[in-house]
């Protein structure tokens, strides 16, 4: 991961975190101020409708004592009207239900089920309701009233004696939503009645200002818990799966007498929709996540072009270090800054500066040092052939003043001996003269396999030349063909120069085994020997020029097979151990030049 | 009481009326006496299928619920239990009693004895059924117009006139004479005239000498009566071919007219009496009756004797100030006037006995000592 | 029972004419009736018989203004000659033979002259009843034309027809016993019960029908129509049906919601028709109903929901039977029971008997005994007499003699 992307996720991270952290509290904040202010708007149109049905019983007990005491009724009361008239009394107090009963309450006219008139009357009330006998007498209360269909309405009802005392009226308006929608209503607000269960439900009944029908299981719960503890209770409704059509609810119980002990005849509900909360939270949400990703964005570019500028002077810190190790000891960097980009790009320019001038003293010395080794061997092997050389010469001269036959023998002897140590000098400074001026090397295309087949095939012979124990040569070449850019003549002569080494490695017989095998954009070529191996420091210094662990050699070979490696682009190495025989690799790049 | 002038009602015939409330038990026996015979009868079968239900050891406790169903036939009951007591009698030793509740009804058609015998496990009803006796009219009460009955039948009477021992009625099917024999009118011959039937048919007869115009809706038959009957027809005459109405050049087409005092009374078709002077000019318009007549007495002068306001019954009316005014009390009739002419110094009225279905003919006076 | 009986006897002489008698007058001649109607008549065919009370009841009444009998009942019940002068019982055929009435003219101008088949009957059966068959408006003589017209001899014809809405009725000049007093009849039919009082009140009609129990304008109405319960499915039981026969009230409901009016009754004939009707007693024991009534199925109710009167009675009996535990609610379609009000429309009580019966659904047999008859109708509670009421009309201040049609006439006010 590259610094930049290190650095941009960094920002980003940086940048959600921060507003996640806004979001968050800005929406608990929002849902605290929603729940207050929705809180207090349930609380307040719970109050309205209390106070309402309140206002709504005193009319409902006006309006029957109107009746009790009208003409209408007493004719009733009397016995001297029809058996519907309370119908038309009903209408004219405004009432839905009016029964004119006698004290024992058997109906003498109803308004809502006239055929009922010399039954007892049916209606929910209690005994002390009737009689005005209960805690509070005279106040209006919810009942059941039976209707004809079979169904029962609740009501608002009110009881009152006629003036005479001759018959009761009971009088009510039902409980329906059109009545509950008068008690009061609020926009984004509902108004609920729960009423207990008759003969036919088991679950009770809802009655919904805006005339809906709400699922009572949902709410069962919050009114159970209302009607348990005969106190406000307050409880969340979620009608659907859907979030939004959740609703908040304050629950108060509404008891006929404020008395302990006194049933519960209705629940009343407020409500609120949590839906605009639950939008609001859902806005906060989305803009959050709008600036987060916005945030983001600039970050982004914001960071984009902060590393730019950072890390443009650290990649050409990079580039410039890497040129260097690439051998471009002349790579500088640019100083474009002050800070501290800018000294480091000053201390690695005078970094490099040193460490050039350290290769090139170490460079030179060790040239001095190669020159002086060089001349150490040419001395050596010069040497050598030098003294026959003077020997025969000084015989030569010695024999001048024999006779002209030993003469001739002697002459003919020391010629030869002089020309064949002359051609051993010439051997030898063939040999420097080849290792002085290899050619610079001619690519073409070769097979490294063929060209290992035919070196192989060239030393077959050797390797199995009488008076010499016998080495098995063992070929582990990549399969097909092994094509590589190179200098055919100068490759053959490396990998010949390893075989002989090999060879000579292995004086009482062994393996030889070549393999060669493709990687990537290069070759790899080992050819390993079962000899007696080399040490850590003979590995050192193998490739030194002259450095030779054979009895005879120049010790110019493995220089030579390290040169022309080199100028393939490719490297050499040698793995050994004592006594384990040594293992030469060579890694060639397909194309020089590209080299890993 | 029942006035019966010389022309003596032919057979004395019993109706019930409708106000039996107000009935006076009087003839009821002879009604009893008369329909004895189908009392007998029916009671005897009732007993006949009452014995039926009962066991060769049974024998019936009859218990009577109810009384009489009405005033009228209170005898009838107490006849009918003397003779169920007597049918239902037994000598049987240690009878087995069933009780049985037997009561008087009536219906449409009669009289209905309705027992039932009441077992344990069971009620059998058994019934039997009397017609209807006929009873007597109920006398009105008295009035001031003084009313014999002169004829009655069952075909519509249109016109009677009484002469001497002879007696000409037009009815819907004719003419028929009538001669008076040992005190009872008798048919000596009749005419019978193709009357084109009308509803509330009307018909008039004139009598002369020994002519006879018979005059009836769209047809006027002139003849002889004496010494026979023998009428030729012809259309014309006054009263409206096919109608009620009698017309008469210069009046609207009316039920009646008649002339008092110099006033024309005239119940026209609408139903109202006008009142014109001799110029024929309107005096006076009243709803009052279709059909009256003028008559005078010795000891008053003219009177219009016509239908009262109250139902089935007449009375005598003054024009004063061109207006009728009622002077008596109203007179109960048996039934509907169906017509009512001048007949002499009397009116004459046809009645429609509503119990009978019989049409009556009065002759109608001021009675003036009462 | 006993003054109400008497005062019925009394009245019934008048049934013939059934007139309102004002101040006395002479029929006037001319004019014409206008009747309004609930009933809505398809056609006035009287061999098409149909099933809904009201609508035969009316049909009842019209049939005889267009179309005559051979035989006519009397106030008494008795047949009379109408269309057939005599009839003689041809022992060899087997076979009573009607004598046709001459010259009496068809509508269309043309003399009666029926073929000998439309005059005889087989003698089958007991004389009287096929005299009482006869009688039977459904029995009316009429001509039947080619092209499915029909013509009748009656004193009125039909001028217009428009099925189920409307009527008129013309004169027959040319009947044989003689033009009837009035022009015309114009007959609206289906005709909402407000409506047709708004119209009598505004003096647009002189005949509307009037809701159930209020009286005609006479003291003394003859009751001729039976209020009853009919049940129409075999859901309820007969324990069940007699459970609802005995919770009903009848006494209240004559008293508050009749007004007093009508007679309370078991029995399907009036009193005064059959005389026997208190062998029939509509008692009431709620006790004894709850413990027939136990496991009673709810029930669906059906009546005729235009009547107020029919509606209220209705809904008290719906309330005393929930009193013996039996539910009944209204229902559409068909009904388990129906309130229905039965027309006494003849003098004679097997004509009635069987007319209820058709119109009841009930099987009904021919039996000589009244009395046997009516048992065997009401056994098992199919039907459950409740009151005999007077058929009611409105009727406008000029009118006399109605529902004599051929005999009625308008006065001018």
């Amino acid at each position: 991961m590259t610094f930049r992307t290190k650095l941009l996720l960094l920002s980003s991270i940086t940048v959600a975190g921060a507003v996640a952290l806004v979001t968050g509290a800005v929406s608990v904040a929002a849902r605290r101020a929603f729940e207050r202010t929705d809180g207090q708007r349930r609380s307040d149109l719970l109050a309205q409708l209390l106070r309402e049905l309140d206002a709504r019983g005193l009319e409902v007990v006006r309006k029957v004592e109107h009746a009790a005491s009208s003409p209408g009724v007493e004719r009733i009361a009397v016995g001297s009207a029809e058996y519907d008239q309370a119908r038309q009394e009903a209408a004219a107090h405004e009432l839905e239900f009016l029964d004119v009963v006698q004290p024992d309450l058997t109906i003498l006219s109803s308004a809502h089920w006239p055929a009922r008139f010399g039954y007892p009357n049916n209606w929910e009330i209690a005994p002390e309701d009737w009689l005005s006998t209960g805690p509070e007498p005279g106040g209006a209360f919810l009942a059941r009233v039976p209707a004809p269909d079979g169904m029962s309405v609740m009501a608002l009802v009110a009881v009152r004696p006629t003036a005479d005392r001759r018959a009761i009226v009971a009088g009510g308006r039902p409980v329906n939503p059109t009545f509950l929608k008068s008690l009061g209503d609020a926009p984004g607000m509902r108004a609920l009645l729960w009423l207990p269960p008759t003969e036919g439900s088991s679950m009770g009944q809802v009655v919904d200002a805006q005339g809906g029908n709400p699922d009572i299981a949902k709410l069962s719960g919050l009114v159970k818990e209302a009607r348990r503890t005969v106190a406000q209770a307050t409880g969340t409704v979620q009608w659907t799966s859907a979030r939004s059509s959740a609703e908040a609810f304050l629950a108060f119980p509404l008891q006929n007498h404020h008395q302990v002990g006194a049933p519960v005849a209705g629940v009343l509900l407020a409500g609120t929709s949590l839906a605009a909360q639950l939008a609001l939270e859902n806005e906060i949400l989305w803009i959050g996540v709008a600036v987060a990703v916005s945030g983001i964005l600039i970050g982004i570019l914001l960071g984009w072009w902060t590393t730019e500028r950072v890390t443009r002077p650290v990649t050409r810190l990079a580039t410039g270090a890497r040129a260097v190790a690439g051998g471009d000891w002349s790579a500088r960097v640019e100083v474009l800054s002050n800070d501290e980009i800018g000294e480091l790009a000053i201390a690695f320019n005078r970094m490099t500066e040193q460490l050039a001038e350290q290769r090139d003293r170490a460079l030179q010395a060790e040239r001095v040092a190669a020159w002086r080794e060089l001349a150490r061997r040419l001395a050596h092997e010069l040497k050598n052939p030098l003294f026959p050389l003077q020997i025969t010469i000084e015989n030569l001269r010695k024999s001048r003043k024999l006779s002209a036959e030993e003469f001739e023998e002697v002459f003919q002897e020391s010629t030869g001996t002089l020309l064949a140590e002359l051609g051993n000098l010439k051997t030898i400074i063939g040999r420097f003269s080849d290792f002085a001026k290899m050619p610079r090397p001619h690519f073409e295309s070769v097979d490294l396999n063929e060209m290992v087949q035919n070196v192989m095939k060239l030393y077959d012979a050797q390797l199995k030349a009488e008076g010499r124990s016998k080495i098995d040569p063992e070929l582990e070449l990549s399969e097909g063909e092994l094509r590589i850019q190179a200098d055919g003549e100068q490759l053959r002569r490396a990998i010949g120069n390893l075989v002989l080494n090999a060879i000579d490695a292995m004086p009482r017989g062994g393996v030889l085994r070549v393999a060669s095998s493709r990687q990537d954009d290069h070759v790899r070529l080992s050819v390993s020997d079962t000899g007696q191996g080399l040490t850590e420091e003979e590995c050192e210094r193998l490739f030194t020029p002259y450095y030779t662990t054979k009895h005879h050699g120049t010790g110019l070979g493995l220089a030579i097979v390290q040169s022309v490696v080199s100028d393939h682009g490719g490297k050499i190495s040698v793995v050994s151990s004592p006594g384990s025989g040594a293992t030469f690799v060579i890694e060639l790049p397909v194309v020089p030049g590209v080299s890993t | 009481m029942l006035d019966e002038g010389p022309a003596a009602v032919p057979v004395p015939l019993f109706v019930i009326i409708s106000a039996v409330r107000r009935c006076i038990l009087v003839f009821l026996c002879a009604a009893v006496l008369a329909a004895g015979d189908a009392l007998d009868d029916a009671v005897g079968q009732w007993a006949k299928k009452i014995s039926s239900h009962l066991a060769a050891d049974e024998v019936a406790h009859v218990t009577w619920t109810e009384g009489a169903p009405d005033a009228g036939s209170t005898a009838y009951l107490n006849r009918a239990k003397t003779l169920l007591a007597r049918a239902l009698q037994r000598r049987i030793r240690n009878p087995k009693s069933v009780e049985i509740t037997a009561r008087l009804s009536q219906n449409l058609k009669g009289y209905l004895f309705i027992a039932e015998m009441h077992r344990e496990n069971e009620s059998v009803v058994e019934m039997a059924g009397v017609p209807h006796p006929l009873t007597a009219p109920v006398p009105p009460a008295g009035f001031r117009l003084d009313r014999r009955l002169l004829w009655e039948q069952e075909t519509p009477i249109l016109d009677v006139i009484a002469a001497g021992d002879q007696m000409l009625v037009l009815d819907t099917l004719g003419v028929t004479r009538y001669e008076q024999r040992e005190s009872k009118w008798q048919k000596a011959e009749g005419t019978a005239l193709e009357i084109p039937p009308v509803r509330d048919p009307r018909g008039r007869l004139t009598l002369e000498e020994n002519s006879v115009i018979a005059e009836v809706p769209g047809l006027m038959c002139r003849g002889a009566w004496k010494p026979a009957l023998a009428l030729e027809c012809q259309p014309g005459g006054r009263f409206t071919a096919g109608r009620n109405t009698i017309e008469e050049a210069g009046w609207p087409a009316y039920f009646t007219h008649a002339e008092i005092g110099g006033d024309h009374v005239i119940a026209e078709t609408d139903g109202r009496i006008y009142v014109y002077d001799v110029a024929r000019k309107q005096l006076a318009v009243s709803s009052a009756w279709s059909d009256f007549a003028v008559v005078s007495s010795s000891c008053t002068g003219a009177k219009i004797i016509a239908a009262d306001s109250t139902p089935n019954s007449l009375a005598i009316f003054e024009l004063v100030n061109h207006n009728p005014i009622r002077v008596s009390d109203p007179n109960e009739v048996p039934g509907p006037v169906t017509a009512m002419w001048l007949s002499g110094s009397a009116a004459l009225a046809v009645v429609r006995n509503k119990s009978t279905n019989r049409y009556e003919a009065y002759s109608i006076g001021v009675d003036c000592g009462r | 029972m006993k003054l109400t009986a008497s005062a019925s006897i009394a009245a019934v002489s008048v049934l013939a004419a059934l007139a309102v008698l004002k101040a006395e007058s002479r029929p006037r001649y001319g004019g014409t009736l206008r009747v309004e109607m609930s009933a809505a008549l398809s056609n006035l065919d009287p061999a098409e018989v149909p099933t809904d009370p009201a609508v035969l009841e009316a049909k009842a009444r019209l049939i005889p203004a267009v179309f005559e009998t051979l035989v006519q009942l009397d106030q008494n019940g008795m047949p009379q000659p109408w269309l057939a002068t005599s009839w003689a019982h041809d022992m060899v055929r087997k076979r009573w033979v009607f004598s046709a009435r001459p010259n009496v003219r068809l509508h269309n101008g043309a003399i009666w002259t029926p073929a000998a088949a439309a005059l005889e009957v087989a003698d089958d059966r007991p004389v009287e009843q096929i005299l009482r068959e006869m009688a039977q408006p459904w029995n009316a003589v009429v001509v039947r034309e080619a092209d499915g017209s029909f013509t009748g001899t009656g004193p009125f014809r039909i001028v217009k027809w428009e099925t189920g809405k409307s009527a008129t009725l013309a004169a027959h000049e040319d009947h044989w016993k003689g033009r009837p007093y009035l022009d015309s009849v114009e007959i609206q039919m289906g005709r909402d019960l407000r409506d047709q009082a708004q119209d009598l009140q505004l003096g647009k009609a002189d005949v509307t029908d009037a809701p159930l129990g209020t009286s005609p304008g006479t003291t003394e109405a003859i009751p001729d129509e039976t209020l009853a319960l009919v049940f129409d499915t075999p859901r309820a039981s007969p324990a069940v049906r007699e459970a609802v026969s005995l919770s009903i009230d009848r006494a209240i409901i004559r008293r508050v919601l009749l007004k007093g009016r009508g007679d309370i009754s078991g029995a399907l004939l009036p009193q005064w028709l059959s005389g026997y009707s208190f062998l029939f007693d509509g008692k009431r024991d709620v006790a004894r109903a709850r413990q027939l009534a136990a496991g009673a199925p709810p029930l669906t109710f059906a009546y005729d929901r235009q009547d107020a009167v029919l509606r209220s009675i209705a809904e008290r009996i719906s309330v005393n039977s929930m009193e013996a535990g039996i539910t009944m609610r209204p229902g559409n379609g068909t009904a388990d029971v129906r309130l229905v009000a039965l027309p006494v429309a003849s003098r004679d009580e097997l004509s009635v008997l069987a007319d209820m019966a058709a119109l009841l659904k009930v099987p009904y047999s021919f039996s000589s005994a009244p009395y046997e008859a009516e048992r065997a109708l009401l056994d098992g509670f199919r039907v459950v007499p409740l009151f005999h009421l007077t058929r009611a009309w409105s009727l406008g201040p000029r009118l006399h003699n109605w529902p004599d049609l051929p005999n009625v006439w308008i006065g001018q006010p």
